[in-house]
């Protein structure tokens, strides 16, 4: 490869920076096991543009390709996302991640400029009540979304070359990082987002060698804590968990009330049974029993209803191909910064897809939280495919020297001293094999 | 964990294999609370799923007929429907249903707004407030329209007059306004009142809350009220279609997505309510009536035309459309124990067509009652599925008609001779009136009176008076105005019970005709035997088991043997109506065959006609085990004239003399054809019993000189005596009673024991006035019996007696018996 092509602003964003001599198929892994993630993505988002028309096409029995409205945008945000993704996956993470901090600083800029009072409804438009949406006159923007990955690249950028978290008060600052967009988002309120910041942040640490017993206290700590922080939900809120209680109880009684779209989700995914139903059922099952939010938060229940414990498995094995081909990825990547995004962003999906699917098969209380690729909305739909290009990304291009062995400790979740910082262990590997920071 | 970390040196790799562990984990669980849904609740859900995906609509059916034997209907439906409008509608609200299916109200402007935010779900609080104004003010006008579209469609398609139409709105917002205001009024000075009470002035404040509190909507405020009154089943089906349609206030320019929340009904606030009539053309019935044949007094050559109310009303019994727990219960044991019933009734699903409805019309007493599941109709069935279109219709039946053996007019006629007006069912003063205290001349009499076609069984005619009163208006005609009049009426004529099978009656000499055959069934009298009338029965106690005769002459003559010359036979005892005769034989039957003797003649079992409550008839104490084995020998005695512990009804003693005229032949009485064979058995009486107890009650009618029930006397007119029977060309047998009854008794406290501080009162004494006849045209044996009694009248001849000459000739003007036209005057 020439050299003056070597130069070429876009190979040197793709190696990553400065003057890298290797040729480029030195630098990219073609074959990697991303592809997996970018396979799964695009099937769940079919899977959503179709669920999307059966939920909301009024047309009980449309022809071929007669998408509703809906589904017809979810399909070119499909698109946009896909494009996102391609664009995301070239330039090389380290470069991406190197303005981590720059990303969050506008992310929250962003969730602060939603809670400024007196900002005309024409720009941050409420919907049910929260204020999430900046208007882009085309269409809506929820900078919460894209926080997340933000996020995700942020605290990445702060635990990369640390052991701090390996003590118990060290996971004070990422938990401070964590906080503060949980705390914005919030507010708005999105109690749905705001709940996926936190789990994503334990894998994350849970990856970045954090002390296991220390996040176990602060889970225990938290879940005795709960009980205080019940009188301080709001009415709608508590509602939802007395009716999940006594939906556990079999009291049907809020059934046509604060339960209705968990009772009626939970019914149209029963009624699919193993196999599901035909279409033209289907369309009828989900439009006739009035499903809530059947192309958002419910559409999980329009999937079963139509392809059944089958189908509904598939879609959970579809995601597990995400996560799971997201953390091969992390386990193959050898440098920390990669690592931390390749487990970071499938701790979002991954809590992301539970809470829905649980709040669908009425284990868990309604939050209002979409599932990822298949619910409508561009934001999310695009975040969602980003997230597959940042992991296509780590997979893509090989470690840039010098990097070092990361978050390998001798101790493991071993010793009695809770303060005491680790540490590091194992070798060095990488350029001039030795950590620079040692 | 020494073993992983063998394996996995690297402590980032353990710990994504312990996130990817997490992740399995999570995924299991949702697979495993999945697949619990889908297999083991997947069935019902479905189902319960599925059933949106249907329609039910049901179709009314109509009630079954009620025929008389001439096939006239005496009860039907008129199918009929009202439309009616939502007061909330007509009052300019907007009226919805709410998610659990109920309807709430509020003004079209807040609802308008609903809608419209609805139809922006994403931009609305975008929009500056002139223009949320401009598309509230654009919703609340198609909502305004939606209501004048349904008025001028229904004008149209009812050709009802746009006058008439915004008239009777008028008059529904006026008539209900007024409710409201008397509510208020009625309620807030109530608050006033009972607060003042307490010593205080109510402030401001307090009546601000009052105000609040009498300001509650009424029921009127939240009902439907008839708008188009008495529309035809064809239009009722129509409005119903149209009712069920909804479309989206607005389409144009709103998301395809929110359309689903825009639908509207086309007519909202509109009711189709079946005013399903129950017609009953009988019921009021105008008949001429020959008074040539009355007793002097009342004879006129003048027709006189009564008119009848309520015809059959004991009959028919009353329905209403009140609905109670009883009826469902009723309704579900019927289907459960009849198998004919269910086949008839359960759709493939296993639902009742014919199962109540709010609203429902349930028939309360006589064949109504008795007859609610055949008369009862099964609904019509449309089942549209919603997904594919299909529709699918099971046909209303009709309820089943009701075929009575009753001739209504016949009954008509009967009902109007027991009209008070005409005085054959008022104290007389010929009918020697023995309680004038508490019958004086000019009382109405109530009657009961059964009319049998002796060959078949069958009831031809069966009347009770009084009518039951239905309204208060009625009340107030008999100048019944409070509770305790009410209860003395009640109490005094027992308008809800049919005097003809419901109401226990001592038989008196009715009586004597069965003892005499069942005597000589069971060997206590042999053919030809006389026994001595005395004048008493039993040696040395004259005034224990005496004549009649004894008792009324005051001792004139000592017995029948004395008055005829002779001892007496079978055919003279029933002809004097010997006393001591038929003591003689109740004494040699005895307590055990006596009520063998009677309940021979069906006393002391129901004849389950089917049309509501019957008196079986009592053989021994009320209360006691109706066998006849608590009677003890002078009880026996006394059953022998028919007093004594035994009790039947006019049915029965109707019945026991047609058994006699067939020959000892019983045929249970029936009043509904349904087709089945009636209960016929031979009751084993001797030949010549049955031809002396014929004789007997033919010489009743037929001596002149000591037939007892063949004259009355009038005072004005002397000693001479009128013949009680003046239809020509008829043979005519018959029984006359004057049954010693029991005084009627009025406790004013209403208690049950008469303990309260008024002492209960006499209100009837006396005797109950039976006369039982068997007629056939001249020559040919008995062919229609006919028993009438007349409560606490006295004489059965001079009271009961004319009446049933006047239903003899009923019988005649209906056409069951010949008219012979004769020239010879009536009675001297």
């Amino acid at each position: 490869m020439s050299r003056a092509f070597d130069i070429h602003p876009i190979m040197r964003l793709i190696k990553g920076g400065g003057r890298n001599p290797e040729p480029i198929s030195r630098v990219l892994r073609p074959v990697n096991w991303g592809w997996i993630t970018v396979l799964a993505s695009l099937l769940l988002s079919l899977l959503g543009i179709y669920s999307i028309d059966i939920g909301l096409n009024e047309n009980l029995e449309p022809g071929f390709l007669e998408l509703s409205t809906t589904a017809i945008k979810q399909l070119i945000f499909m698109v946009m996302g896909f494009v996102a993704c391609l664009v995301i996956m070239l330039p090389h993470y380290k470069l991406v991640s190197a303005f981590a901090w720059f990303y969050f600083a506008i992310c929250i800029a962003l969730l602060v400029f939603l809670l400024v009072p007196g900002i005309p409804s024409s720009i941050v438009t409420p919907r049910n009540g929260a204020r999430s949406w900046i208007n882009l006159g085309v269409t809506d923007f929820q900078p919460s979304e894209i926080t997340k990955i933000a996020f995700v690249l942020a605290v990445a950028q702060y635990l990369r070359f640390r052991t701090q978290h390996r003590k118990f008060f060290g996971l004070v600052v990422p938990g401070f990082i964590a906080a503060v967009p949980v705390g914005l988002i919030t507010v708005q309120p999105d109690l749905g987002t705001a709940s996926l910041f936190v789990p994503a942040l334990f894998a994350m640490l849970i990856a970045a060698g954090a002390r296991l017993r220390h996040l176990i206290l602060i889970v225990l700590c938290a879940a005795m804590s709960a009980p205080i922080a019940y009188p301080f939900l709001r009415p709608h809120q508590k509602d939802r968990i007395v009716a999940i209680y006594k939906q556990f109880q079999g009291d049907e009684s809020t059934n046509y009330d604060i339960n209705f779209q968990s009772s009626r989700a939970q019914m149209l995914i029963a009624a699919g049974q193993i196999t599901g139903t035909p279409e033209p059922t289907a369309r009828a099952l989900v439009h006739y029993n009035a499903l809530p939010e059947r192309e958002n938060d419910m559409i999980f229940a329009v999937v079963v209803a139509r392809f059944g414990l089958i189908g509904g498995v598939v879609m959970l094995m579809l995601y597990a191909l995400w996560v799971i081909g997201a953390l091969i990825v992390a386990a193959s990547c050898r440098e920390p910064i990669g690592r931390l995004i390749a487990v970071g962003l499938p701790a979002f999906i991954a809590t992301q897809v539970v809470i829905n699917v649980g709040m669908n098969l009425g284990v868990l209380p309604i939050i209002g939280i979409t599932l990822p690729f298949l619910s409508a909305g561009g934001s999310s739909l695009i975040t969602c495919w980003l997230m597959t290009g940042l992991i296509m990304n780590v997979a893509f291009h090989r470690p840039k020297p010098p990097y070092r062995s990361s978050f390998e400790y001798a101790d493991d979740d071993e010793g009695p001293d809770l303060l005491k910082p680790s540490k590091p262990f194992g070798r060095s590997i990488g350029f001039s094999g030795r950590a620079i920071t040692r | 964990m020494s073993k992983v970390r063998h394996y996995i040196p690297s402590m980032f790799h353990r710990r994504v294999l312990l996130l990817v562990f997490l992740c399995i984990v999570g995924i299991l669980m949702l697979s495993g609370r999945l697949g619990y849904m889908t297999v083991v609740e997947g069935a019902d859900a479905r189902a319960e799923a599925e059933k949106r995906l249907v329609t039910t609509t049901w179709l009314p059916t109509t009630r079954g007929r009620i025929l008389d034997r001439k096939g006239r209907v005496i009860a039907g439906d008129r199918a009929s429907y009202n439309i009616a409008i939502d007061y909330r509608i007509l009052a300019g609200e907007w009226v919805y249903e709410t998610r659990n299916g109920r309807t709430a109200s509020t003004s079209i402007r807040r609802y308008a707004t609903t809608l419209a935010r609805r139809a922006n779900p994403d931009f609305w609080d975008t929009y500056p407030e002139s223009e949320q104004e401009r598309v509230i003010e654009q919703f609340e006008a198609a909502l305004k329209a939606r209501v004048t579209r349904m008025e001028r469609d229904l004008l149209s398609i009812t050709g009802m007059d746009p006058d008439d139409f915004e008239q009777r709105k008028q008059e529904i917002l006026q008539r209900v306004g007024a409710m409201k205001a008397q509510h208020y009024d009625r309620v807030y000075n109530r608050l006033v009142n009972e607060y003042e009470r307490t010593g205080h002035i109510p402030g401001e404040q307090e009546l601000a809350r009052f105000h609040r509190m009498a300001n509650e909507p009424i029921a009127e405020e939240h009902a439907s009220h008839t708008i188009i009154p008495d529309i035809t089943d064809e239009l009722g089906f129509a409005v119903l279609r149209l009712i069920a349609k909804k479309s989206p206030i607005v389409s144009e320019g709103v998301d395809p997505s929110v359309l689903e929340s825009l639908n509207v009904p086309l007519y909202p606030g509109l009711k189709v309510v079946d005013a399903t009539a129950r017609l009953t053309p009988y019921e009021l019935a105008s008949v001429a009536i020959d008074r040539s044949g009355f007793p002097l007094p009342l004879r006129s050559e003048e027709p006189i035309v009564v008119r009848v109310d309520g015809v059959g009303r004991q009959l028919l019994g009353r329905i209403d459309d009140g609905l109670y727990l009883e009826d469902i219960q009723r309704r579900s044991d019927a289907i459960h124990d009849d198998d004919i019933l269910r086949a008839r009734s359960l759709t493939s699903k296993g639902t009742d067509r014919g199962r109540y409805f709010p609203g429902d019309r349930v028939g309360r007493t006589g064949i109504e009652h008795a007859f609610e599941h055949e008369l009862r109709g099964l609904r019509g069935v449309r089942i549209e599925n919603l997904q594919t279109g299909e529709v699918e219709e099971i046909e209303r039946e009709h309820g089943r008609d009701v075929y009575l053996s009753i001739d209504i007019m016949l009954q008509a006629r009967i009902r109007a001779l027991l009209d008070p007006s005409l005085g054959l069912a008022r104290v007389q003063t010929w009918h020697t009136n023995e309680q004038p205290e508490y019958t004086p001349t000019g009382t109405d009499l109530d009657a009961g009176v059964v009319v049998l076609d002796i060959a078949t069984g069958e009831v031809l005619a069966m009347v009770s008076t009084p009518n039951p009163p239905l309204t208060e208006s009625e009340w107030k005609t008999l100048g019944v105005y409070n509770e305790t009049d009410r209860r003395l009426y009640n109490t005094i004529h027992a308008p809800w019970v049919n005097k003809a099978i419901a109401k226990p009656y001592p038989p008196g000499s009715v009586a004597k005709a069965l003892i005499l055959t069942e005597a000589a069934k069971r060997g206590e009298y042999t053919q030809g035997e006389r026994i001595h009338d005395r004048g008493y029965l039993l040696d040395n106690q004259p005034n224990k088991f005496r004549s009649w005769i004894y008792k009324k002459h005051d001792g004139m003559y000592d017995g029948h043997s004395r008055q005829l010359g002779r001892d007496l036979d079978g055919v003279d005892a029933l002809m004097v109506s010997s006393n001591v005769f038929f003591f003689t034989l109740g004494r040699r039957l005895g307590p055990e065959r006596i009520a063998y003797a009677y309940q021979d003649f069906h006393v002391g079992r129901p004849y389950e006609l089917g049309i509501g409550t019957e008196w079986a008839g009592s053989v021994g104490r009320f209360n006691g085990p109706n066998d006849g084995s608590d009677i003890n020998l002078d009880e026996a005695t006394l059953m022998g004239i028919g007093q004594g512990p035994i009790t039947w009804t006019p049915l029965h003693a109707a019945d026991a003399l047609s058994t006699i005229a067939r020959a000892g032949v019983s045929i249970t009485p029936s009043i509904v054809r349904d087709g089945n064979a009636p209960d016929v058995r031979d009751i084993g009486i001797p030949s010549w019993a049955v031809r002396d107890a014929l004789q007997g009650l033919r010489q009743v009618v037929e001596n002149r000189a000591f037939g007892t029930g063949r004259t009355i006397s009038y005072p004005e007119r002397g000693v001479e005596r009128y013949e009680i029977f003046n239809v020509p060309g008829l043979t005519i047998w018959g029984k006359t009673g004057t049954a010693e009854a029991p005084p009627l008794l009025f406790d004013p406290d209403n208690t049950a024991k008469g303990n309260g501080p008024q002492e209960p009162r006499i209100v009837r004494k006396g005797d109950h006035s039976w006369y039982v006849t068997l007629v056939a045209p001249e020559g040919e044996s008995p062919k229609y019996a006919i028993a009438v009694i007349v409560e606490y009248a006295g004489s059965g001849g001079k009271v009961s007696g004319p009446i049933n000459n006047e239903i003899i000739r009923a019988l005649v003007e209906e056409g069951y018996l010949p008219r012979v036209e004769v020239e010879t005057e009536l009675d001297g």
